[in-house]
């Protein structure tokens, strides 16, 4: 292996490491643009430029590779200089127009240029003018004047994407990335672009103009889209979520997301159910879960415990799911579940996945089986045929088709009791007997397993939403009530109990992706 | 209607592929043919031609707006290019763009209404020995030197070309 000194460290490396990563490994960084670790290095921007001994002229350290006994400045006096002279040929034409530029507070260029420029401007003629919010595909827009041409959103829709929508069109000064005419960046993955654009040339639509980035609290969570599970930083400010960023996780989604996943966000800002109900009547806590403890046990007597169904939700976490079924088991005594959750949708051989539903594994793993829920559809007929008279639901998606739904909605009159525990108002909300308010992923902590069986952790960003709860804590509630209580006091107590046989596996919640299986 | 190559020009096109190593390496005269047979590089005739080399559309388009020898807007029957470069500029190469730009009613970069003439500026075009002098390329894909130029030999040639594009069909309307 062979052995650099970079800056006087000495570090022994991979061969073919290049110089920007051993340098990395010794603890000192590289300024670069045009690099970036997904993709391929065409080494244009010279901002990684650094001196190797021996070699005549300064080496760009993202492309170079080491050699035994190299030598690496990334600090000399010709490095800063040219750090410097590069930074002033890239800010010739840029605008500098951070105060209403989405991207400052996270641009590269401003940083780099308060750590390796700081100097002020020698331009004294106009700047070239070029086009500003041009809507280069439907969700993203491109400012010509901030692009620094590093090609990274260019190299992602050769090689990520393979749809090669943009490119440089003219030269010099004049140059700018474009569609072909007619057409646009438009693939289920195009807000990629915006976030590896290290300049504000590329801005996501769906977050332009929304709040400033140093305003942004981070939260490591999963994307609850489907159930690839892709890891994001869910980025919140005042309680509502601004957006999601994918995470880098090499196991799940590497550096990216789909543009559909990125918009799930404002299902936990829209039509929320905040209080628990009662007929339509705003109750308490207490009170509520003395009524529904009251109406269950009223339930089990008159109709016996067997036609009392669960509806399972694939959306809900796997400690929400464990104190679900030992909900059912211990305390209402039903092993009469039905799978919930939503519709099948598209997807592709990338990262978007037919079920759209985070946790369909979660209940695999909770339930021990794959058939411990019946479909929906038996609901409905069963219902029909009187074998069940009370549904607990959890969550309001129905996945069945339009007119199966329709068809479920109406029988709900039939039922003696239908609680409904879920995050949306709707028409179940409005039948349900009970409607308990249920909070979002973002206002929660737990684990969702995704298809591969990866179970990945989130974390609670902010305060739920009204008086809502998480479905483990209404579980706990209604237990109190019906004089059964389990005793639990944190959520690392169910999870420890739920993966009794690998307690290391998710205890620590990092979301690092440890297999399940 | 559909683009498509004339005879001769399907002819030439599959020779030039065949010289190159991939479809890539023979976009440069793929896009000189296709000029030459449609007048000028439209959004189709990118389209035609990257279809044609089996390339993505953004590759033809990278290298169409790149190059300035290129037409990305129609041009006239007969395109003027004036050459500025350094021995033309000291024989007088200004005076005769300034001249042409009198005679024709245009400025550099500019096509006539009448749609019969394009006056362009370019880098030398090694004819050096004969400056000052301008290339005049036909809508029927022929290129000609003018050499050895003053204003009055510009005004009787002029006289000639006048008479040779009444011939000649539009660029505009060639595809």
């Amino acid at each position: 292996m062979p052995k650099v000194t970079v800056n006087g460290t000495e570090i022994e490396v991979d061969k073919g490491t290049t110089i920007l990563r051993a340098a990395a490994e010794a603890g000192f960084e590289v300024p670069h643009f045009c690099y970036h670790p997904a993709l391929s290095i065409p080494a244009n921007c010279r901002m990684c430029l650094v001196e190797v001994e021996g070699a005549w002229k300064l080496q760009p350290a993202c492309y170079s590779q080491v050699t035994d006994g190299m030598v690496i400045n990334t600090k000399s006096e010709r490095v800063v200089k040219a750090q410097k002279a590069v930074l002033e040929f890239i800010l010739v034409n840029h605008p500098v127009d951070c105060p209403i530029c989405d991207q400052a507070g996270e641009c590269k260029l401003q940083d780099y240029y308060v750590a390796y420029d700081s100097q002020e401007s020698r331009l004294r003629a106009e700047k070239v003018h070029k086009v500003k919010v041009f809507p280069i595909g439907p969700e993203v827009l491109y400012d010509g004047e901030r692009c620094i041409l590093c090609t990274r959103c260019v190299r992602f829709c050769e090689e990520i994407t393979a749809t090669n929508e943009l490119t440089i069109v003219q030269r010099g000064d004049r140059a700018e990335i474009r569609a072909f005419p007619g057409r646009e960046l438009d693939n289920k993955y195009s807000v990629c672009t915006a976030d590896i654009c290290p300049v504000g040339a590329l801005t996501a639509r769906d977050f332009r103009f929304k709040c400033r980035v140093w305003l942004l609290n981070s939260t490591d969570s999963v994307c609850t889209g489907c159930s690839n599970g892709c890891n994001i930083h869910l980025e919140h400010f005042r309680n509502e979520i601004q957006r999601y960023r994918p995470r880098f996780n090499p196991a799940v989604n590497d550096y990216w997301m789909c543009d559909a996943g990125r918009l799930t966000y404002k299902e936990v800002h829209t039509d929320r159910l905040l209080h628990p109900t009662n007929n339509g009547a705003e109750l308490n806590w207490h009170a509520v879960c003395e009524t529904v403890a009251d109406k269950l046990k009223r339930a089990i007597d008159e109709v016996g415990s067997d036609k009392i169904a669960l509806v399972l939700s694939p959306q809900a976490s796997c400690e929400d799911l464990h104190l679900a079924r030992k909900f059912a088991s211990d305390v209402i005594k039903t092993s009469r579940f039905y799978m919930g959750g939503k519709r099948d949708g598209d997807s592709d051989d990338f990262l978007i996945k037919a079920d759209k539903n985070p946790n369909r594994r979660g209940i695999e793993a909770v339930f021990g089986s794959t058939t411990a829920a019946l479909p929906f559809s038996q609901l409905v007929d069963d219902i029909e045929a009187g074998t069940v008279q009370v549904v607990y639901m959890m969550d309001q998606y129905m996945p069945v088709d339009a007119a199966t739904a329709a068809r479920f909605v109406e029988r709900l009159d039939k039922l003696k009791l239908f609680v409904f525990q879920a995050q949306h108002q709707g028409a179940l909300a409005q039948k349900a007997h009970i409607a308990l308010p249920v909070c979002s992923h973002a206002e929660s902590e737990g684990t969702f397993v995704n298809f591969e069986g990866i179970a990945q952790g989130f974390e609670r960003a902010f305060a739920a939403h009204g008086e809502s709860l998480p479905h483990w804590q209404i579980f706990m509630r209604l237990a109190q009530a019906m004089g059964k209580p389990f005793s639990y006091t944190f959520i690392q107590q169910i999870r420890k109990e739920m993966f009794a046989p690998r307690p290391d596996s998710v205890a620590s919640g990092t979301a690092e992706g440890v297999p399940v299986e | 209607m559909a683009l498509a190559f004339s005879e001769k020009a399907e002819v030439h096109f599959k020779d030039l592929v065949s010289r190159y190593p991939n479809t890539l390496a023979a976009l440069l005269p793929a896009l000189h043919l296709a000029q030459s047979e449609f007048g000028w590089i439209s959004v189709e005739v990118m389209d035609y031609v990257a279809r044609r080399l089996e390339l993505h559309p953004t590759k033809v388009l990278t290298v169409a707006t790149f190059y300035s020898m290129y037409n990305m807007q129609p041009v006239g029957k007969c395109h003027v290019q004036v050459c500025t470069t350094l021995t033309c500029a000291l024989r007088g190469g200004y005076e005769i763009l300034e001249h042409l730009e009198e005679v024709l009613g245009v400025r550099v970069g500019e096509t006539s209404a009448d749609g019969n003439y394009t006056l362009s500026e370019v880098e030398c075009l090694a004819s050096c020995g004969t400056a000052p002098m301008f290339q005049a390329t036909f809508s029927d894909g022929e290129i000609e030197y003018f050499e050895n130029l003053s204003a009055e030999r510009v005004d009787t040639i002029l006289a000639d070309l006048n008479k040779r594009i009444a011939t000649l069909p539009n660029p505009a309307e060639m595809h």
